[in-house]
């Protein structure tokens, strides 16, 4: 090649590398080949420095490991920080750069590759173009696309259309004319109407999302190649076709169709009727002219391609390939549930293989396959089958490359699904496929093996993220935390139901608000500080401190602040998780409120001891025998207290703490009161104890010691309130499920701002008999204790003067 | 003549010692049970060279009982000494209202008598 040749040569690759940046809106473009383990760009355009032309990048091992590399990579990527060439998936997005590449179909060991600051906007059948973009390498059949319009020549449409008619499918060619194209032709030039056309184009390509190829038909008239759709399917796209063109273009459009049913002569009869609908309309003015059908025997299928890539014969299999990949991915990304369109690309697989089973795993939470799809005919769906198909699953899951097995009359190939990260490959799933045919007939079956394993794989990927966002957005959204995530400027961009519980402002007011309106003013600072330590380790743990609520409330909270960083470690948000401890204070207050009472209860009778006991020692020979025993009367009676008060301070202790082992036994209530009653009989208040036991009370299950004590702690009250010749009342009586044991005096009662707050801690009712005696306090909160330990309920009924009565009701099979 | 001394404290066994001791300790002594006790007594002319008030009472604070004592002017120079089984009053209290001691309980007769001289002892001087 002649120096000049070469520089034109590269001139015009410069040149399509632009058309194919502007086209996709890439930041640059570039073509590489592969020499030995590096890759070498040929040419390149856009901003990069490391793709320069020359320019050398080691291959990453993970492509010498697997067997990738034996069908060419659709995508290629790179990564800002890390040259080595990666594998990624589809849409694959990272650190807000995209790549996408095809493999190069000039001969050529590489691939072209485009790449975005932001996600590239590639649909399917974007990547389709892309692939068929390669044909417009320099040096090939130049102009069969034009880049700036995403359109295909008459030329290759023509190709294509043979492709889909060679291999028996039913396929429509849609003529779209403009109407007024010829006028303006004449008026503003050739230049102008060519524009105009394009536009129609880039119109037409929008409304099909690129789902079918475009091309020129006439000066005026494009077509639109409707692929391998019945004709009532054509009939209905092509209505739709034109109808959205009509409403939303400005250049009026004339419509035909054109469908191969039963057509004579290939691709081009069906471009000569469209070309005749065109003619049609324009001869007529009609805006549109009808269907028009061929008759005649179908041309027999051709041959499939049997050597390598040379020839049409090997483009019309690469296309076959491709749109039947490409109908794999629109299976896979359709609206259908993922069972449904998995079993459908399956199928498509079915037909894309000429596998006669296919079977999907994909890996568990614990990494092991699972069987998500199987189909098998005939002697492929036997029990001997399956398992061999396992027993290939389970070997591509393991080494991580194609495995192939024959057996008998069966041939099985195995691809795992390949999920490559900058340091690991973990497997995502493997697809086996069963052959009654060996291999070696069809050498393009791994090839296409290796891009369906890409395809499900990217399906499978997308998917589980999907449904992961589904479950982080529930777990989210269900936190018992309030969890807010902001952006750099503090702004709240997530903001869960617990926040709005917790702070009383919605969702939709909180949303895009400046998160700190919630720090108190006083707290400004220590925010500042706050800031400075998540700037500096990332996190705060655990931080105690006073948030606001809606209409400025203080709340305490407990604040745990992650930053949120991207994969270069550059900080784009925080996550703010806030715990409402308002309950946890209130209980560390009771808590410390407790240790102050106990130590003042526990202070008072030690007073009393030390004091008089250093009285009788200062003033041993001023004070008289009579006070000397006084005093140590004093000191008998608060050490009596003070053991009372540790006996019942470490009970109520144990109860709260559920130290106590309990039992439960079948207890008969007459004995256990008559033994109450025998212990009270010399007490000082001469009171009598009489014992009422109803029928159906005679017994209850329950621990009998603690209810021994239960009852000895309701007595001695109930007789220290007595009078002599009063009586005390032992009482049991049914109530549904449960029976209630009454003790009942006939004492003063209880004044009912006393009755709420009696089996609190500590409580000392403020009547004068119970200001005179001793008492720890304790005595009914440890009633209550036993009671609730039991499952019961604990209250007093009381008129004053006229009695009280305690009643516990304790569910009759215990517990 | 004997200084007489007001104690105010509702737990009976304290009351009795401190009375106790006290007496022994050569002063005459005047023991209530709760705040308003104290009140009634002061009100009806009782009159003492210093009052001992326990923090907690059972019906106004202890606190707030030397709030009052000291806002009436006839008793603002009785000094106060406060008994506490919490600590340290607040510094809020101690700066605006001034009691001139305070004892943490459980304190040890002696002690109590020998504040009570000091207190008396720094007045008179």
């Amino acid at each position: 090649m002649s120096d000049g040749a070469r520089r034109a040569d590269e001139d015009a690759r410069q040149a399509w590398l632009d058309c194919l940046r502007a086209r996709f809106k890439a930041s640059a473009a570039w073509i590489t080949r592969r020499d030995g383990a590096e890759i070498v760009i040929e040419a390149s355009a856009g901003l990069s420095e490391s793709l320069a032309p020359g320019t050398r990048w080691p291959l990453p091992s993970v492509f010498d490991r697997t067997p990738l590399e034996t069908g060419r990579p659709l995508f290629v990527a790179n990564a800002a920080k890390d040259p080595a060439l990666r594998e990624l998936a589809f849409f694959h997005d990272h650190g807000f750069q995209s790549y996408a590449g095809v493999p190069r179909c000039d001969g050529a060991d590489g691939t072209v590759a485009i790449m975005s600051e932001r996600p590239l906007p590639l649909s399917p059948q974007d990547l389709l173009l892309l692939a068929l973009h390669v044909r417009a390498l320099p040096g090939e059949d130049a102009g069969v696309f034009d880049p700036s319009t995403g359109a295909l020549t008459r030329a290759f449409l023509l190709e294509l259309a043979d492709a889909e008619l060679a291999s028996g499918r039913k396929t429509g060619l849609l003529v779209l004319r403009s109407t007024r194209l010829e006028e303006i032709r004449r008026d503003k030039g050739p230049a102008v109407a060519d524009r105009l056309l394009s536009q129609l184009c880039v119109l037409l390509h929008s409304k099909t999302r690129a789902a079918a190829p475009i091309g020129r038909l006439a000066d005026d008239a494009l077509g639109v190649l409707l692929v391998d759709s019945p004709l009532r399917d054509a009939q209905k796209m092509a209505e739709l076709l034109s109808r959205e063109v009509r409403e939303s273009s400005r250049w009026p459009t004339a419509t035909g169709l054109s469908h191969g049913e039963g057509l004579t002569g290939g691709a081009e009869a069906l471009a000569s009727l469209g070309q005749a609908a065109a003619e049609e309309s324009r001869a007529t003015g009609a805006r549109s002219v009808p269907t028009r059908l061929s008759t005649g025997p179908v041309p027999p299928p051709v041959e499939p391609p049997s050597a390598g890539p040379s020839g049409d014969t090997a483009l019309a299999a690469r296309y076959q390939r491709l749109a039947l990949l490409n109908r794999m991915s629109l299976e896979l990304f359709s609206d259908k549930p993922f069972d449904a369109a998995l079993s459908g690309a399956c199928h498509t697989a079915l037909a894309l293989t000429g596998a006669r089973s296919v079977a999907v795993y994909f890996a568990d939470e614990l990494g092991a396959p699972a069987l998500a799809y199987r189909h098998g005919e005939g002697s492929f769906s036997d029990e001997t089958s399956r398992s061999e198909e396992r027993s290939l699953a389970d070997a591509a899951f393991t080494e991580r490359r194609l495995v192939t097995r024959d057996r008998a009359a069966q041939h099985w190939s195995a691809a795992p699904l390949l999920r490559v990260a900058p340091k690991t490959v973990t497997v995502a799933g493997a697809v086996v496929f069963g052959y009654d045919q060996a291999p070696s007939e069809d050498p393009e079956r791994d090839r296409a093996l290796v891009e369906i394993a890409r395809v499900l794989r990217n399906a499978r990927l997308i998917q589980q993220t999907l449904q992961q966002q589904k479950v982080f957005a529930e777990v989210f959204e269900q936190s018992a935390d309030a969890l807010v995530m902001t952006d750099m400027l503090h702004r709240a961009i997530m903001w869960n139901r617990s926040a709005a519980d917790l702070f009383g402002w919605s969702r939709e007011e909180s949303v895009g608000r400046d998160n700190r309106s919630l720090i108190p003013p006083d707290r400004k600072e220590e925010s500042a500080n706050l800031d400075a330590e998540l700037r500096a380790s990332g996190r705060v743990l655990a931080f105690e401190t006073v948030r606001l609520r809606k209409g400025g409330v203080p709340v305490p909270v407990e604040l745990t602040i992650t930053a949120l960083r991207d994969d270069d470690g550059l900080t784009f948000g925080s996550l703010l998780a806030y715990r409402d401890i308002t309950k946890r204070k209130e209980l560390d207050r009771m808590k410390s409120e407790f240790m102050a009472l106990v130590s003042h209860e526990l202070r008072t009778p030690l007073t009393a001891i030390r004091g008089f006991a250093e009285t009788i020692f200062d003033f041993w020979e001023e004070i008289t025998t009579e006070q000397r025993r006084h005093y140590l009367r004093i000191i008998l009676d608060e050490s009596e207290r003070l053991s009372h008060l540790v006996t019942d301070f470490l009970d109520i202790t144990r109860l709260e703490g559920g130290g106590i082992d309990w039992e439960c036994k079948e207890i008969p209530i007459a004995p256990l009161y008559g033994k109450i009653a025998d212990l009270f009989k010399e007490h000082p208040s001469k009171a009598a104890i009489a014992i009422e036991i109803a029928p159906g009370a005679e017994r209850l299950k329950g621990d009998p010691e603690q209810l021994y004590r239960l009852l000895v702690n309701l007595v001695g009250n109930a007789l220290k309130y007595s009078v002599p010749g009063g009586t005390v009342t032992l009482g049991a009586e049914p109530e549904g499920d449960a029976v209630t044991l009454s003790v009942k005096d006939q004492g003063p009662g209880i004044a009912p701002v006393d009755r709420e707050r009696l089996f609190t801690k500590f409580f000392r009712a403020g009547d004068p008999i119970s200001r005179k005696t001793p008492g720890t306090g304790l005595g009914l909160a440890i009633c209550k204790g036993i009671v609730d330990a039991h499952g019961g309920r604990i209250w007093a009924e009381s008129e004053p003067g006229k009695g009280a009565v305690f009643k516990a009701s304790l569910p009759r099979e215990g517990r | 003549m004997k200084m007489r001394i007001l104690v105010v404290d509702d737990e009976p066994s304290t009351n009795t010692l401190a009375a106790e001791y006290l007496r022994l300790a050569g002063f005459e002594v005047v023991a209530v049970g709760d705040a308003q006790s104290a009140l009634d007594a002061l009100a009806a002319g009782l009159e003492t060279h210093l009052i001992v008030v326990d923090r907690r009472l059972p019906d106004i604070d202890g606190l707030e009982l030397c709030i009052r004592i000291k806002a009436d002017p006839r008793l603002r120079a009785v000094p106060v000494l406060i008994v506490s089984a919490y600590g340290t009053p607040p510094t809020e209290f101690l700066e605006k209202v001034k009691p001139e001691g305070w004892m943490a309980k459980p304190f040890r007769p002696k002690q109590l008598a020998a504040e009570v001289s000091r207190l008396l002892g720094l007045r008179s001087a």
